[in-house]
């Protein structure tokens, strides 16, 4: 057996897990829902073919139209702020020298545990435009605090700050890639004079990138799926400014039970994602630096 | 050699975690083979009760079989109720066992639904009774005219409203357990402090909007001491589409078209509109936060003079601000009393197995018995569907109670519609938008109707 | 930070939990709450549901997830590239519209009631991890395995001997995520469970709302109770995440 037939086998093997799942668990449900998508199923009924009406139907409807903005709007804004500040948290919590760091770390990390509807409760409270912290907050410097959730314009950046809160588990995960960078690369910087913010750039960045890149895919991905808050808390309020692509199908599917357009609504987000995604690996080459010099 | 080693390694535990998932089992295998009744609360362990002595029902040779209940109570008076019902009723029918789970009420409908889909559902469930029309037309619950039949089941033990919304094409698919009405709450003493008669609540509109610019009080700073009445959402359960029909309006027409923007659904949302103008947004806004820090409707704290809330409120009422001097009255209207109502029933899901539709069927006969009924309600304070029960003679002394189960008379379900179920959802937008953001009552309505439209086609 | 809140709200007596301006420190500490949170429900059967799940899943797909990362970091195979992207697509559907499908598949197999869809997923392969340990493993120089090879070590050899000690930080970080994500779903075990029985914590948390009369004071306390775990966990982990407990790349 020659080196590459040896190595092709064991990439295989090594690979069965992941395999079984996808052909298993993944491919059946996922092609089944791909054929829902062209009936009108609604949890009681047969399988009624009926082609392409589900998907013309969402074409039509301005809700689903004002749903992929919503939802665009949100991953646009808190791809970056997650990733700007997630990087930030990690580099400033990295140092060992800091007392108390392992508290400090679990401070933020905190946010990403407690579950949905304490964490939801909790906000409604903090963001009230009378009487939440902010609001007093801001009060105190003399400034009139907006509506925030019940504010169709400040309705979506409240939710992206609910989730920026919430970059504890980013944080964690650009730490581990913190971890990976060799101390030695530091140690020669400095030998050679490099400053802080030169280090930054021409170390800290380029090795963090597949770590970066990982955020990124992950927050687009994540990020076109916002639902929660919706959920809990605003229900697509107010008028509709937080109605969020993966709640709107979600209402579609167990309120409206409109199974067949809801897989149709989860295929066309599952085509969009995936398109930007492919972008975006295409562009990593130039700007993600694997050590091993290996690409994708 | 090491590579052997650790392959096994590797292998044995991944194998092992599935082995160890399966066998994560529990004690259960599949569906209602145990004996003893689950709930969500500390265990009523008692499998004591087939072996109770007292008198039987029903012993004619049948077969011993056991039912799945699904229900909506996992925590407070009923989830203790229940498993209590359930002894007594095994007491009497001893060849059946009913297992019991009660999920709560956010989470009930994607449980039972999922189940249901994948044909692993419960014998007999609760759900919500303005859907029944669509689990009845797929032949998803059972048709139990049969059963009425035979047993002489006397049908006009309930509300005829009630039963008539259990009836698809001509039969019978469920019976009702309870359900809501919604009625005017005054305050009696600030009607007299505002010199109005405590006696005579508005009947109509006009008398509606003087009643209430009458009893707003409005503090030095422009904030609301005292608000007359609010029909938004969060101070009041008045719903835009029970308004629309006091005025006369209809939502949908015979051939299940939206018809929001008829005048007088338009109305009704500018006298929300207009009702809402007296505060103006500022003190609204300080309002609504207040009011939602309660942990109680604000009306029992006599913030509000009048709300219009369903009859739980009567509880609450009871327990936060019992001295409170208030009375009932119909919503008033223009053209015809009306009162929404929403409820639950009982469904026999079928499953394709006569016995357990059967022994379902026993069961809900005995939940909605005029016994069982009222001790339902004493534990929520519901509107019953068992007529006897509800206006049973202790529950009748109540003047309030009589009230309420005098708004029975016009009460009245939201259209089903297929395509969009939860079309009085659409309408709560249009609401809003028209109560917090500023649009007009046309523009609203007429985008709540273009939406309908869109999705009925 | 709100947390400070919740943890008040579960210190206080019912009719002061909404109060204006918020009471950050109760009058009058109820710690009777987290006793009453724990008799709501089976706690401690819950608890032991939870840990199974939980535990067979961190441990199950923190390897299974490095073993397929491996394979796309290191090795070469046909079709890899395109079973790299297929893997990540998966993650593109939102989870509403498999659901069903999902669960009449399982419906089918006889594996609603048991803890199989709830493990399965995790230790066959889960994307998300196997992408993020992928990152980790393409910034390891490949100098190290040609120098193990040329040993004549097998790939699982490199594998578990070397890799696996050396991505101890980003293999924490799936531990973390890994136990979080399961020990707080209620999604999964709302659908597939339906023995109370074999119910988790979170289905226990749930069982506190209600359309009339939540507690919330004695479901903040549950909900805290059935937090600390997590963090027990991520304050354990933490020792993977200090500077110089790991080295890349053995230089010279």
């Amino acid at each position: 057996m020659t080196m590459k037939r040896k190595e092709s086998i064991t990439g295989y093997l090594f690979f069965l897990p992941a395999l079984i799942g996808l052909v298993f668990l993944l491919a059946i449900p996922i092609i089944f829902s791909l054929y829902i998508s062209f009936t009108d199923y609604n949890m009681y009924n047969e399988f009624n073919w009926v082609g392409l009406r589900n998907y013309r139907n969402l074409f039509n409807d301005r809700l689903f139209f004002r749903s992929l903005w919503n939802t665009i709007y949100y991953v646009a804004l808190s791809v970056p702020i997650n990733t700007v500040v997630g990087i930030f948290l990690a580099l400033l919590l990295n140092n060992d020298k800091i007392k108390g760091l392992k508290f400090f770390r679990t401070t933020f990390y905190l946010p990403t545990v407690v579950s949905g509807v304490a964490v939801a409760l909790l906000w409604q409270w903090v963001l009230d435009p009378n009487f939440g912290l902010i609001n007093n907050a801001l009060n105190y410097i003399g400034i009139q605090g907006p509506g925030w959730l019940t504010s169709t314009v400040w309705s979506k950046p409240s939710i992206i700050l609910m989730n920026a809160w919430a970059v504890g588990g980013t944080m964690i995960i650009y730490l581990a890639g913190l971890q990976g960078i060799p101390n030695s690369l530091y140690e020669s910087a400095t030998i050679d004079g490099a400053g802080p913010v030169r280090k930054f750039l021409n170390i800290t960045l380029p090795m963090l990138s597949p770590t970066i890149f990982f955020n990124v895919i992950m927050g687009v991905i994540s990020g076109f799926q916002v639902f929660m808050q919706a959920y809990i808390m605003t229900d697509g309020g107010p008028n509709n400014s937080t109605l969020f692509y993966a709640f709107y199908l979600y209402n579609k599917a167990f309120r409206d039970l409109q199974m067949g357009s809801a897989s149709a609504m989860g295929w066309i987000l599952l085509i969009i994602t995936l398109a930007l995604t492919l972008v975006i690996f295409k562009f990593s080459s130039s700007f993600v630096y694997y050590e091993d010099n290996s690409k994708n | 050699m090491f590579k052997y080693k650790n392959n096994k390694l590797v292998l044995g535990l991944l194998l092992s975690t599935m082995i160890l998932g399966a066998c994560g089992n529990g004690d259960a295998e599949g569906n209602g083979a145990t004996n003893d009744t689950s709930t969500e609360d500390v265990d009523a362990n008692d499998t004591d009760d087939n072996v109770d002595a007292g008198e039987n029902g029903d012993t004619t040779s049948e077969e011993d079989i056991t039912i799945d209940f699904w229900h909506i109570y996992s925590d407070g008076p009923m989830a203790e109720l229940i498993p209590e019902l359930i002894e007594e009723f095994e007491a009497d029918n001893q060849h059946i066992t009913v297992d019991h789970l009660g999920t709560n009420f956010w989470d009930y409908f994607t449980r039972l639904n999922t189940a249901v889909a994948g044909g692993v559902g419960p014998d007999l469930a609760m759900n919500d009774t303005t859907t029944l029309t669509v689990r009845a037309q797929n032949n998803v619950i059972v048709n139990i005219d049969d059963f009425i039949n035979e047993d002489d089941f006397n049908t006009d033990d309930f509300y005829p409203i009630l039963m008539e919304m259990m009836e698809y094409e001509g039969s019978y698919y469920g019976l009702a357990s309870d359900t809501d009405v919604r009625v005017l709450y005054y305050n009696r003493a600030h009607f007299e402090e505002a010199g109005l008669d405590p006696d005579s609540p508005p009947t109509n509109w006009e008398e509606w909007e003087e009643y209430t610019e009458a009893l707003t009080i409005i503090d030095d700073n422009g904030l609301v001491e005292q608000m007359g009445f609010s029909a938004e959402i969060g101070i009041s359960n008045m719903s835009l589409h029970t308004l629309g029909w006091t005025n006369g309006g209809d939502w949908w027409d015979e051939e299940g078209k939206p018809t929001f923007t008829e005048p007088e659904n338009v109305e009704a949302l500018e006298f929300m509109e207009r009702i809402n103008n007296i505060y103006g947004e500022n003190a609204m806004s300080a309002f609504r936060s207040q009011a939602s820090a309660l942990d109680y409707n604000p009306f029992i704290a006599e913030t509000v003079s009048m709300v219009v809330e369903t009859n739980n409120l009567l509880q609450d009422i009871e327990r936060y601000n019992p001295d409170m001097d208030y009375g009932i009255a119909t919503i008033p209207y223009n053209v015809e009393p009306v009162t929404y109502s929403a409820g639950f029933n009982y469904e026999i899901i079928d499953n394709d197995d006569d016995a357990s539709a059967r022994a379902a069927w026993e069961f809900m006969k005995f939940l909605t018995s005029e016994d069982v009924q009222l001790r339902i309600h004493n534990e929520l304070g519901n509107l019953v569907s068992n007529i006897n029960a509800a206006e049973s003679e202790e529950l009748m002394q109540n003047e309030n109670w009589v009230s309420i189960v005098e708004e029975m008379e016009h009460a009245r379900f939201i259209e089903f519609i297929n395509e969009l179920p939860t079309w009085n959802s659409t309408l709560n937008s249009a609401e809003e938008a028209v109560l917090q953001s500023n649009v007009s009552p046309e523009d609203a309505l007429q985008e709540a109707q273009e939406i309908a439209e869109d999705a009925v086609n | 930070m709100p947390i400070f809140w919740m943890i008040s709200t579960s210190l206080k007596a019912p009719g002061k939990i909404f109060s204006i301006p918020p009471e950050w420190i109760p009058e009058t500490i109820v710690w009777g709450n987290y006793i009453d949170a724990i008799n709501s429900f089976p706690f401690l059967r819950y608890t032991i549901n939870s840990l199974i799940i939980s535990g067979i899943s961190v441990v199950g797909g923190v390897l299974s997830a490095s073993l397929v990362a491996y394979a796309f970091a290191k090795l070469n195979w046909p079709g890899k590239k395109l079973w790299f992207m297929l893997l990540i697509t998966t993650m593109m559907l939102p989870p509403q519209v498999t659901m069903i499908p999902l669960f009449i598949f399982y419906a089918e197999l006889g594996w609603i009631n048991t803890y199989l869809p709830l493990i399965l997923p995790n230790i066959l392969g889960s994307a998300f991890y196997v992408f993020l340990v992928r990152q980790f493993y393409l910034s390891i120089p490949k100098e190290l395995n040609e120098a193990a090879r040329i040993d004549g070590a097998s790939e699982l050899y490199i594998w578990s001997r070397i890799y696996l000690p050396l991505s101890k930080p980003v293999l924490a970080t799936c531990a973390i995520f890994l136990f979080m994500f399961t020990w707080n779903d209620f999604l999964g075990p709302l659908v597939y469970l339906q023995q109370s029985e074999m119910f988790t914590l979170q289905l226990g948390l749930r069982g506190f709302q209600q359309q009339y009369g939540t507690r919330w004071n004695v479901m903040m306390a549950a909900s805290l109770i059935v937090a600390s775990p997590s963090i027990i966990l991520f304050f354990y982990f933490q020792k993977y995440f200090i500077k110089g407990a790991s080295v890349t790349g053995i230089k010279g």
